[in-house]
């Protein structure tokens, strides 16, 4: 089973101003194995009576999967200039 | 044999069990705020930590009985006898393994009414990503060149 949620976690006085962090659990069970993946997803900023949202962004993450996405699509690129090759032969 | 098996089987079920309720503690432990650390205040700026977390765990038990194959009920019977022991065999096993890491993903500085989100790059991940994709890239290229070589 998967489940996945937002989670706000605990807030932060400071001041004038109150921060509420908010991250993202995404938990599996099955039977004899558990496996839990958290990450920031944002943060609450509140002050004067006015909110704002401040996104949390994982910059390597990012890189990874659009060069991951990248290379994969090379790869599929070098697999059709073969398959290309081998059919006009 | 089969009070034996059974009472092999019961305490195989109370372990199973234990070891499960063993992963939903560690599990509700790694939960407790492991994302957002603690508030580090110094000089009048507040910084705090983001992290990704990964757990995960597993384990995996079994047991077997021997059986009674009436061919060579006798001979064990016989042996078990002479040996004053029980004509009854078995065995079991189990193993778990687990994973768990952090990875600082942003720090959250807090300087006078100012807050800001300043992303942590890792930058050993992106280089190993950027060679796999560079990799890629030549080989692409390279069989482009041969194939329009060839065409010519």
């Amino acid at each position: 089973m998967i489940r996945r949620e937002r989670i706000a976690g605990e807030t932060v006085d400071l001041g004038a101003m109150t921060i509420t962090p908010e991250y993202e659990a995404i938990g599996l069970a099955a039977p004899g194995a558990r496996a839990l993946y958290q990450r920031p997803t944002a943060i609450r900023v509140e002050r004067d009576a006015t909110v704002e949202w401040l996104t949390v962004p994982d910059v390597t993450r990012q890189g990874q999967i659009l060069l991951y996405a990248g290379a994969a699509l090379c790869g599929l690129a070098a697999l059709l200039v073969s398959g290309a090759r081998g059919r006009t032969r | 044999m089969k009070d034996i098996g059974d009472g092999l089987f019961a305490n195989l079920i109370k372990t199973q069990e234990q070891a499960t309720e063993l992963l939903n503690r560690l599990i509700t432990t790694a939960r407790a705020e492991s994302v957002y650390g603690e508030p580090i205040e110094r000089d009048g700026v507040t910084v705090i930590t983001a992290s990704e977390v990964m757990v995960a765990l597993g384990f995996g038990m079994g047991s077997g009985v021997g059986a009674e194959s009436p061919a060579r009920k006798d001979e064990q019977e016989s042996a078990a006898a002479a040996m004053g022991g029980s004509d009854f065999g078995g065995g079991g096993g189990g193993g778990g393994g687990g994973y768990a890491g952090a990875r600082p993903v942003a720090v959250i500085s807090i300087v006078d009414d100012r807050v800001t989100v300043e992303p942590v790059v890792d930058a050993t991940k992106l280089g190993l990503a950027f060679f796999t994709f560079a990799a890629s890239f030549i080989v692409v290229v390279g069989r482009l060149l041969r194939a329009a070589q060839k065409s010519d």
